[in-house]
């Protein structure tokens, strides 16, 4: 699992610090926080990437693995290219995210279809945070046998 | 004063050396003279030869108190260190793992392993098997990366299946300027010197995100083939330095500098730094390193707004109508326009119209509260469309930037001012001008610095300076229905002005802006509304401003480039005459190394009429 979580460590060495650990996603803070949760869909941005992020993850909370973090930093980063791809069911940003859940390759397809076929729930509006999103994607593989496992905390 | 202290002070040297000379190896006498250790200490030469001094600009970088501009104290103090018993974060082994294994290679030392927890979970999570050199190309519109930008991608092992290129991790160099500095203090501290540079590291998804989707750059990915042995040593450099103090310099001690001395710590030898002179531009630092056969495997990532104009012109021209109107709110997305089309069709149109939209929102600030409701009901419109074919990738480009020509222009030409016959000697140091090959470089861009133009009048021998640019940005993108830039342009330096009576070199400074429209594939017209300022003891009032336009056609293709048109400028305050100006520049490219250039002015001032003709060929290096 090390390996796959790589971009959510390193990513301390210039623009993140960790507080106390033990309290997942919620507990990154980063640099300029400006308390201001951005929408996934139609974000608008000043070309300052990660400036105007701020985790708070109410929802995803303090007991969840190391994964779901690495997935919601990515979707954070990459939202509305996920989205897109959610919608259409196949993409690079998605097999990323598979592999940020450490999902093997044969279980992708069923992966993002049945992530298509619940566009509604994952994006309930276009307000969806990242958080949300997180949250819905998890709910999701929770209720499947075999995607039970990826999520597990 | 000080001379007790002195003497105290190398008695203590002494001291050391002789416990050293006891109890451990030492370097043979010229070790520290080895090409190795210098690129691993970073130790440069002084101009004339006389010391080395290191680039570095952080003590904690060196394990001597001379270790800045004493290789050979330095040598003596790690190599001191790294035999010390113990182990741990803070031994120089582990802070220094790079010198550490170099100087047992080198010795023979025995190479016991050493137990360095923080070093090996960096290494271990950042599970590297080949580097590759990522290259994104130009952009104007931003003085910090008009040259481009590079930086290093860690690949992990292809047979890892839990791994991903997008996650992958990428090492960058960078001036830690601060958010709240003006372009113009960003850009005199980059020159000047004052901004730290700092090696960061971060997810190539955050990198793709800052280059391909908000700054709308194309990304090259040039593989390397370095040993996995030579990809540790890297690491272990990078390990290194990371957190440690190089002064950044834009010109050459740059983002790009500093990762080619991370190639040549990898691969002893290569010595990529001493291709660099005056100034290491990102994209001839990618042509040394393609030049020096490190390149295994190229590719290519298209940036949003290549993605989007590709996805758009996919479209059937009707569609792109609806496309349009759907982006615009003129149709609604469940419209009967869009019920109407096959299941196929609609979902390419979903597709596009949602790329264009996300596109605007990051590029042309388009407002939330429109964008965010019509992507989402895009979105969920095509999720409930299945198996329909993906498009065409974007094709790659037939030429490279690294392919395009080479940066240094030298032209010699002959020609006429007002029957008066001279020849022309012009150095251009950097970077492309608008008639030169097109290839590899972006359409209607221009960036010109530092070009000196000389002329040697043939009648009384006068050699005379005709024009000075320190720069000359331009950037002309024509506007579609879709997409509506601002072409501009911007330059200062010094230039030979018509006074009436003489001409005088006098410093300027002129902008313009105004649109770009295409006509053919490799032909567009553009309008600008310029204005010029000249500043000269010898105008009448010591200065002149001139408000005026510039009305031209620009053809650009692989054998020849064209730029024609009409200029005028009303001087309004010294000498309160129109300067009416008709021009033609032609280019012939022979290849990607010469080309062949015939200019023509036609212009009325003073209420006279001159012409200047001038026909030569430029060399590129």
């Amino acid at each position: 699992m090390k390996k796959v979580i790589a971009g959510a460590i390193l990513l301390g060495a210039s623009s993140m610090a960790f507080a106390q650990p033990g309290c997942g996603v919620g507990a990154m803070i980063w640099k300029g926080q400006s308390g201001i949760v951005p929408h996934v869909l139609g974000a608008t941005t000043n070309g300052m990437a990660s400036q105007t992020v701020s985790m708070t993850f109410g929802i995803v909370g303090c007991n969840t693995n190391q994964n779901v973090q690495s997935m919601a930093m990515l979707i954070d980063s990459r939202g509305s290219a996920i989205a897109a791809e959610i919608s259409r069911g196949n993409g690079e940003n998605l097999d990323a995210m598979a592999a940020t859940l450490g999902l093997p390759q044969e279980e992708r397809p069923a992966f993002f279809s049945l992530l298509k076929s619940n566009f509604n729930t994952i994006f309930p509006s276009p307000e969806s945070t990242t958080g949300e999103t997180v949250d819905a994607i998890v709910t999701l593989m929770e209720k499947n046998e075999t995607l039970r496992k990826y999520v597990a905390a | 004063m000080g001379y007790p202290l002195r003497t105290g002070q190398a008695a203590l040297w002494l001291a050391c050396t002789l416990a050293t000379h006891s109890a451990f190896a030492t370097a043979p006498q010229n070790l520290h003279e080895h090409p190795a250790w210098l690129t691993l200490g970073h130790y440069h030469q002084g101009t004339f030869g006389a010391g080395y001094t290191s680039q570095a600009d952080d003590p904690a970088f060196f394990l001597s108190e001379n270790g800045k501009t004493s290789p050979r104290a330095e040598l003596a103090a790690t190599l001191h260190a790294i035999q010390q018993p113990g182990e741990g974060n803070d031994h120089a082994r582990c802070r220094f793992p790079a010198r550490d294994a170099w100087l047992r290679e080198q010795l023979d030392l025995p190479k016991d392993p050493v137990n360095c927890p923080a070093y090996d979970e960096w290494a271990s999570t950042l599970n590297t098997e080949k580097v590759t050199l990522v290259f994104a190309a130009s952009y104007l519109n931003s003085p910090s990366s008009m040259f481009g930008h590079t930086f290093l991608r860690l690949d992990p092992p292809q047979d890892d299946k839990e791994a991903d290129l997008l996650l992958a991790n990428t090492i960058s160099y960078a001036a830690d300027a601060a958010q709240h500095d003006s372009e113009l203090l960003f850009a005199y501290r980059g020159i000047f010197g004052g901004y730290p540079g700092i090696t960061a590291i971060k997810p190539y998804y955050e990198m793709i995100r800052l280059y391909n989707d908000i700054e709308h750059r194309d990304l090259w990915e040039y593989t390397l083939n370095l040993s996995e042995p030579e990809v540790d040593t890297m690491l272990a450099h990078t390990w290194e330095i990371q957190d440690k103090n190089f002064d950044y310099y834009f010109f050459d001690e740059n983002c790009a500098y500093r990762l080619l001395a991370l190639i040549d710590v990898a691969r002893p030898g290569t010595d990529l730094l001493a291709e660099v002179s005056t100034h290491a531009i990102p994209s001839d630092t990618v042509r040394w390193v393609r030049d020096k056969d490190l390149v295994e495997s190229i590719h290519y990532r298209p940036s949003a707004a290549t993605v989007v104009s590709h996805s758009l012109d996919s479209l059937p021209p009707e569609h792109q109508s609806i496309a349009a109107a759907i982006a615009n709110g003129y149709v609604k997305v469940k419209g009967p326009e869009v019920q109407a089309l096959e299941q196929n069709d609609k979902a390419r149109l979903l597709d596009a119209t949602y790329d264009y939209v996300r596109y605007q929102s990051e590029a042309d600030g388009w407002p939330r509260e429109f964008a965010a409701p019509l992507s989402h009901q895009l979105l969920v419109t095509r999720s409930g469309i299945d198996d329909a074919p993906p498009i065409t990738p974007v094709p790659e480009p037939e030429v490279r930037d690294d392919q395009g020509h080479d940066t240094f222009r030298l032209s010699l030409g002959s020609g006429q001012l007002a029957h008066q016959e001279f020849t022309q000697l012009t150095l251009r140091p950097a970077y492309h001008d608008i008639v030169d090959p097109p290839a590899g470089y972006r359409t209607g861009a221009q960036l010109q610095f530092l070009r000196l133009d000389a002329r040697l009048y043939h009648d009384n021998h006068e050699l005379q300076v005709e024009q000075i640019t320190g720069v000359e940005i331009r950037s002309l993108s024509p506007r579609n229905p879709f997409f509506s830039p601002t072409s501009w342009q911007v330059g200062f330096g010094g230039r030979r002005t018509d006074t009436g009576t003489d001409r005088v070199l006098t410093p300027y400074l002129e902008g313009g802006a105004g649109g770009s429209w295409r006509l053919g594939s490799k032909t567009q017209a553009f309008a600008l509304a310029t204005a010029d300022l000249e500043i000269d003891d010898d105008i009448r009032r010591g200065y002149d401003f001139a408000p005026g336009a510039d009305l031209g056609l620009l053809h650009q293709s692989n054998p020849f480039s064209l730029l024609g048109g009409v200029k005028t400028k009303a001087w309004i305050v010294s000498s309160q005459h129109r300067q009416d100006q008709l021009y033609l520049k032609g280019n012939w490219h022979i290849g990607r190394e010469f080309s062949l250039f015939t200019e023509f002015t036609r212009e009325d001032h003073f209420d006279r009429y001159q012409s200047t003709w001038q026909a030569g060929i430029h060399a590129y290096f």
